[in-house]
């Protein structure tokens, strides 16, 4: 994509127009599930972490989540590690949370690494920092005629968030960049989904919003058109006809939990779109679909309510 | 009645044309604020009610009055920028609108929590009818339209601001 230069007048107009943007969100909390193709790609990496930087450095609480993304498997592969599936999903176990904590590990340093160049004060964590996130072992529901639910080894559920270690961060002007891993009671620990890391995060923080960076335009409509904006109501629709199916359904599934206890709103961005997250902070138009609760204004049934029933003469 | 979907206005002389868009017959480039230097809510009502009350002759306390009632039923951002404040007017024969851009955009408590900028005004008489209904219907679609929001702001002057409300939609 070919951008036209940009004078020094202009510049100083783009910069004045997201100063609205910089009071709207000011001191706000952005919880931020990193991922796709923005984590893979060395350009989309540097502008992501710049753009990490550049929204706390004007004031606002950004907390970046992350996962393996393919890079377990990789390494899995390499080392020679045989995989047990069961119902489709990979078993943990000891070896394989061995090489999980791995790659996140070193992803997470590669994380804080780039957003401290960019000159933010970015700190890695683990849910075993502080004891922060409090997990409990994963079982599938049984299904058919089994009696008890299917055990995937070390994959864990989130128990419980404690907030004051992201709130201590946060009020010193540090980033946290957290890794889906939780504790158990017995101090063991369990690999948890990111999504649903960053979801919970999100609802304990009371964040003002939830992004989750994918490699998809956003939630697209049966006709593969991105609907740009969906309240919990008709993601519920969308699920009952079958519109979202395979990897977005987990996703819808984080986002409407999120927007069901007290997150403002979700959104569904392309990570693939540079300096998408600065895209959808600072400027009047989103790069994908936003998902907000039933509550809150509603412009039709608003104006039809305030109008009365004069309009149905 | 269905809103979210504006029927053709009727009286459509040409046959098979584009339905014309019955905001645009409302809006003349007397009607257009652009650059306005406000910084809330009040202040933009404020201003597009003095416009108002010169082009109309309505009481411009009543006008503001009535378009901040609407809004405590809830904000009429629709988020992405835009806005479309509404009120019911007493001893308004038809409905009046009005486009108002503002320098900086203003905080509106909209859905997406995004200040908004580019705001569509409209006055309608106390006994809403569906015609206004349509108004409404009507406008939501357009300032819905990300192309439309596009450009229009990048128009520079109210003759483009009406030129590009008389071509929506576009085919």
């Amino acid at each position: 994509m070919s951008i036209p230069p940009v004078t020094s007048v202009q510049k100083a107009r783009i910069l004045a127009d997201a100063l609205p943007y910089v009071q709207s969100f000011h001191g706000q909390t952005f919880v931020i599930k990193y991922g796709g193709n923005a984590m893979t790609e060395p350009a989309l990496k540097s502008s992501f972490a710049r753009d990490v930087a550049m929204l706390q450095l004007v004031g606002m609480n950004p907390i970046v989540v992350h996962g393996g993304g393919p890079q377990i498997t990789d390494l899995l592969e390499k080392m020679g590690i045989q995989s047990t599936f069961r119902r489709g999903m990979r078993v943990t176990d000891d070896k394989t949370m061995n090489v999980v904590e791995m790659v996140v590990g070193e992803l997470n340093q590669e994380i804080v690494g780039l957003i401290n160049q960019y000159g933010g004060k970015a700190v890695g964590l683990s849910g075993q920092d502080g004891h922060f996130i409090h997990a409990k072992k994963m079982l599938l529901p049984p299904e058919g005629n089994e009696k008890d639910g299917t055990d995937l080894g070390l994959v864990g559920d989130i128990e419980r968030i404690d907030p004051e270690l992201i709130d201590l961060l946060h009020s010193r002007g540090f980033i946290p960049v957290v890794m889906p891993i939780g504790v158990g009671p017995e101090g063991e620990a369990y690999n948890i989904n990111a999504d649903v890391v960053a979801g919970r995060l999100a609802e304990t923080l009371h964040a003002e919003k939830l992004v989750l960076m994918t490699n998809t335009p956003g939630v697209l409509d049966k006709d593969g058109k991105l609907i740009t904006g969906l309240t919990a109501d008709e993601i519920e629709r969308l699920f009952a006809d079958g519109t979202i199916h395979g990897g977005m359904l987990p996703k819808l599934g984080s986002a409407l939990d999120a927007v069901k206890n007290g997150v403002k709103s979700v959104h569904i961005i392309d990570g693939r779109v540079p300096s998408a997250l600065l895209l959808e902070v600072l400027t009047s138009e989103g790069v994908g679909t936003m998902i907000r609760s039933n509550d809150g204004p509603h412009f039709l049934a608003d104006s039809l309510r305030y109008l009365g029933t004069a309009g149905s003469a | 009645m269905n809103l979210s979907r504006p029927q053709p206005a009727s009286g459509n002389s040409e046959r098979n044309a584009a339905p014309i868009n019955p905001v645009s017959r409302l809006l003349s480039t007397d009607d257009i604020l652009l650059d306005v230097e406000a910084s809330t809510k009040t202040r933009v009502f404020e201003e597009v009610a003095r416009l108002f009350e010169r082009r109309h002759g309505f009481s411009q306390a009543q006008i503001v009055e009535n378009l901040c009632a609407r809004e405590s039923v809830g904000s009429t951002g629709l988020g992405q920028g835009v806005a479309i404040p509404h009120a019911r007017i007493k001893g308004l024969q038809r409905a009046v609108v009005a486009y108002v851009r503002t320098r900086l955009s203003i905080p509106f408590d909209a859905p997406d929590g995004k200040p908004v900028s580019d705001m569509l005004i409209l006055l309608v008489p106390e006994q809403a009818t569906d015609e206004h209904l349509q108004l409404l219907a009507w406008s939501a679609q357009m300032f819905g339209d990300r192309r439309f929001r596009e450009q229009l702001r990048m128009c520079e002057a109210p003759g483009e601001v009406c030129q590009l409300f008389s071509a929506w939609p576009q085919s």
